[in-house]
């Protein structure tokens, strides 16, 4: 897997997703015409970031249903965009 | 100069004063070494400048509060803020004084440059027939004038970030000593900004763009009225809405609801944010500063279900700086909800 930046704070893998820093409390993981938003807080020293046990898709998908293996997969995915990204951070399974 | 050739770059003439000893001992000084109270913009002699003002440098409690004489270098004056503040915003931390100095003389050459700079300006518009050649001389000492305010700014973040982190314990002291060394052996204060940011774990660049955010902070207004400001932590645990929507209910504000925090969120949410995470965690951080500086009177605070954490903004650093502010009432009072 190719991860490269393609913001200053957002990064697309060639496995076909984007991983960008939208808010200030907020990730957008992308996957063609999917979001999924996951919320992160930032100090100067860590990161700490929130993912959904049972994450749900953004409007106008919210209805889509995410399996547990996809769920997982985003969840593998996004820590390795964030280890990408560089910098101390913890995910926290909520 | 009309008599005299100037270099913006060495900061004095490169060519004799022509008026020779009468002009004093050195014939290459400007202004006979007092850019600040004088102007000689023909190189001839050195006359009482209208915007000279050198006992506000010579006085470290001088209060910078109007920035009259910087109106067109907000990054300069917003700098100038975290030094001289006017006395509802006192601002006492100790790695400050250290620092104090160099920004003294930065500022003070800035000023130099820029009523040298003001002057060519002035002549150029007189229908010289050198027109040209002066107003690219006045582009080049504003270029240096510009380098001088992010030279400031980052003194002043230096003072802010370092300072702050100290208070707030993510910095150890050696580190803030190492800063404070870097400043004062004239090392670029953004190097040492990034160094910091490195100890401390992050990849920050701190490039230009940071240092022009962080002066437009430092000039943005984050105040609120008496009893207005309202504090959370913990955007995960609701606390953030919980905050916003009791604050105007009440007639308060968060940081975001201020003005200074609506700009904040439009320039740094989004993908086109021009900023690193880092940085941008830095900007938000010298934010709240000022958000606490500004507090007066009752301060109220939303914090369920978050764990007492100096590394959290609240905790390490608002705070501490509400604890210091003599304008607020001893005793936060945590709502809650």
């Amino acid at each position: 897997m190719t991860i490269k930046w393609i913001t200053t704070q957002g990064v697309e893998s060639d496995e076909g997703f984007v991983f960008q820093r939208m808010h200030r409390f907020w990730y957008h993981y992308i996957e063609g015409d999917h979001v999924l938003k996951i919320d992160v807080e930032q100090d100067i020293k860590n990161k700490d970031v929130y993912f959904e046990s049972r994450p749900k898709w953004e409007a106008p998908f919210t209805r889509e249903a995410i399996s547990r293996e996809k769920a997982a997969v985003i969840r593998c995915r996004v820590e390795k965009a964030l280890k990408f990204m560089g910098g101390k951070y913890k995910i926290h399974e909520v | 100069m009309q008599a005299r050739c100037y270099s913006p770059e060495m900061k004095r003439f490169i060519s004799a004063d022509p008026t020779g000893l009468s002009g004093g001992v050195n014939f290459y000084t400007y202004a006979a070494g007092n850019p600040l109270n004088s102007i000689d913009p023909e190189g001839l002699c050195a006359r009482p400048s209208l915007f000279g003002r050198t006992s506000q440098f010579g006085v470290r409690s001088a209060n910078f509060g109007g920035f009259s004489q910087f109106g067109r270098t907000p990054g300069i004056a917003s700098a100038y803020s975290s030094f001289g503040r006017p006395a509802s915003k006192p601002f006492d931390f100790e790695s400050l004084r250290s620092v104090g100095p160099a920004l003294y003389n930065a500022a003070a050459t800035l000023t130099g440059a820029r009523l040298i700079s003001d002057a060519i300006y002035g002549y150029s518009n007189m229908g010289d027939p050198s027109k040209e050649r002066m107003l690219s001389t006045h582009q080049r000492i504003s270029s240096g004038v510009q380098g001088l305010v992010q030279y400031a700014s980052s003194l002043a973040s230096i003072a802010e970030i370092g300072g702050a982190s100290a208070m707030a314990g993510t910095l150890t002291r050696s580190e803030v000593t190492a800063s404070r060394t870097a400043v004062s052996s004239g090392l670029p204060a953004a190097g040492a900004i990034e160094n910091s940011a490195i100890r401390t774990g992050g990849s920050g660049q701190f490039g230009n763009e940071f240092q022009s955010i962080l002066s437009q902070v430092r000039a943005a207004d984050f105040s609120t009225r008496r009893n207005g400001a309202v504090f959370w932590t913990g955007y995960h645990q609701g606390n953030q809405r919980a905050a916003m929507v009791w604050a105007k209910n009440t007639g308060r504000q968060t940081i975001e609801m201020t003005e200074g925090g609506r700009w904040l969120n439009s320039l740094l949410n989004g993908p086109n944010n021009p900023l690193t995470e880092l940085e941008t965690a830095h900007i938000w951080r010298a934010a709240s500063a000022e958000f606490a500086r500004g507090a007066s009177g009752t301060v109220n605070a939303f914090t369920r279900g978050t764990t007492v954490d100096p590394a959290k903004v609240f905790y390490g650093l608002e705070l501490k700086i509400l604890q210091k502010n003599p304008n607020v009432n001893p005793g936060v009072i945590y709502r809650r909800y």
